[in-house]
């Protein structure tokens, strides 16, 4: 994780119009984000997590509150902050797996030719394990596979900000488990910065450098900075962690 | 299973064809109004060989592919139309509600008022036939495309061209090939109504004219030719040809079957 600050988010708020009145999704939400951190973002369904990754990636306007993405305003979609989906059918199904990550790779430019978006495609495949199903359609794959896909699509785009709106929240526990584990490490080694939404506190303090946790009524946030030192929790501090998970419920549940 | 269901079928064409041939020749009804199927063949084969008939159904067939494309041309610009604003969608649902239960025959005293006896005026019937139950099935692929594709194109900064052609035109497809599908049924009959209502239109005619000339000097056994040469045309390009882009489409891709 780098000192320097690539994402700020200040007092964002949205609200919808509903039945003649406001609903306030999101209320005066700050964020700073450092380059190459891992932010996971927990919260009750309905909080606003999806709302806030999609004004992120510009795919919805807030209603006050400004984004900058290193230093500059940020509010249409573009590749610089990608948004990987929780739906398995993100890929286009009549593309192949490598067609998926090449034709992004095409269309934005990020590869000059069809020999190079290749070349980033195997790699990438290489990197998730499914190099041998590059020829393979999206309908072939396992709703696992299919989201190891997706991520590397994003991450052949070298996004500055990845989000992902619980990629893994339809998946079984042993895939999502080696799902997570792999896309740390995928991201930490491609010094992407990530905004990860979740319902699963284990995920949030499994993958994150920083939890942020939106209450229910999004009046305010608390972000515990820095909440685990993975390397330690990848050694197996089993103590670490449950104590880390009963302080979020704590929060969580105190908050709801 | 789909390859047990096609032997079946032929099983039951093959016993519909020994029965036609079984009756004729024993004698059950009279030869005049149903020869023998082998007769049938042996004029069609006399009648192929003279080489009329051939440049006739190609007539027919020109005439339905030109009308074909005519029509994707026109239910295309209409999609896109429909697309760009509500208003418009709103009138071309409307129209498309109004004539699509209309059928072609009922239009061909009009049609031949507008265009004249030629082959305007099949075009005009193939046209309606085809470009009401497309332009349909072609709105409702528009508006099923999933929100993730165009959310993903959206985010990578996708040009209109590059959606059209990698994203939209293979989203639509299912709904594409079944507009298709259902046009070029309707198409067919309607030229071959057509051709048979107006009479040669051209220096030859087509497969519709030929039935229609054959009954007029009483040949029941070429008026079977015609009959037949359409329904081989109708089923290989419904069950061949169609089936064949299906395979390698939509089948494909599991975008078929609910896969």
């Amino acid at each position: 994780m780098g000192n320097k600050k690539i994402l700020l988010i200040k007092n964002l708020q949205k609200y919808f119009n509903v039945n003649n009145g406001e609903k306030h999704v999101l209320r005066n939400f700050s964020l700073d984000v450092m380059e190459g951190e891992f932010v996971c973002i927990l919260g009750f369904s309905g909080c606003g997590k999806t709302t806030l990754l999609r004004i992120l990636a510009g795919m919805e306007k807030q209603t006050d509150g400004e984004i900058l993405l290193e230093g500059m305003p940020h509010s249409k979609p573009s590749k610089d902050i990608l948004l990987v989906f929780q739906d398995f059918n993100q890929l286009f199904a009549w593309k192949t797996v490598s067609e998926n990550i090449i034709h992004p790779l095409l269309a934005t430019k990020t590869a000059q030719n069809r020999i190079e978006a290749s070349k980033i495609s195997n790699d990438l495949l290489k990197e998730i394990g499914l190099e041998e199903f590059r020829k393979s359609y999206p309908y072939q794959l396992s709703g696992g596979m299919k989201q190891r896909v997706a991520v590397a699509r994003a991450l052949a785009l070298k996004p500055k900000v990845l989000l992902m709106d619980e990629p893994f929240a339809a998946l079984d526990a042993v895939t999502r488990k080696s799902l997570q584990q792999l896309t740390k490490n995928i991201c930490k080694k491609y010094n992407v910065t990530v905004l990860f939404v979740t319902h699963s506190i284990e995920e949030a303090v499994l993958m994150a450098d920083t939890i942020i946790v939106l209450n229910n009524n999004a009046s305010k946030e608390e972000s515990i900075s820095n909440i685990i030192d993975n390397q330690r929790y990848t050694h197996g501090d089993e103590h670490l962690r449950a104590m880390l998970v009963n302080e979020l419920i704590s929060i969580i549940e105190g908050e709801g | 299973m789909k390859r047990d269901a096609f032997y079946i079928k032929i099983i039951w064409i093959l016993i519909l064809l020994i029965a036609w041939e079984a009756v004729t020749r024993l004698d059950l009804v009279n030869t005049y109004i149903l020869p023998p199927f082998s007769e049938v063949i042996k004029v069609m084969i006399e009648e192929l060989d003279k080489g009329v008939l051939g440049l006739q159904v190609l007539n027919s067939l020109k005439i339905v592919l030109v009308g074909f494309v005519v029509s994707i041309f026109v239910s295309g610009i209409l999609a896109v139309l429909c697309m760009c604003t509500q208003i418009i969608e709103s009138f071309v649902r409307t129209l498309c509600t109004i004539l699509n239960p209309l059928p072609g025959v009922a239009l061909m005293p009009l049609f031949m008022m507008w265009f004249g006896l030629g082959n305007g005026v099949l075009l005009a019937l193939i046209l309606h036939g085809v470009a009401w139950p497309l332009t349909t099935n072609l709105l409702t692929g528009l508006h099923s495309i999933p929100g993730t594709y165009t959310d993903w194109a959206d985010n990578i900064e996708c040009t209109l061209w590059n959606r059209v052609i990698h994203i939209y035109f293979f989203c639509i497809m299912p709904y594409l090939l079944s507009g298709l599908r259902i046009g070029w049924g309707r198409a067919w009959r309607a030229l071959i109504a057509g051709e048979m209502v107006f009479g040669m239109i051209g220096t030859l005619g087509g497969l519709g004219y030929y039935i229609y000339k054959a009954r007029s000097y009483g040949s029941m056994d070429k008026v079977f030719v015609g009959i037949i040469i359409i329904i081989v045309i109708g089923v290989f390009v419904e069950e061949f040809l169609f089936r064949l882009v299906e395979k390698y489409t939509i089948e494909k891709w599991g975008m078929s079957d609910g896969k």
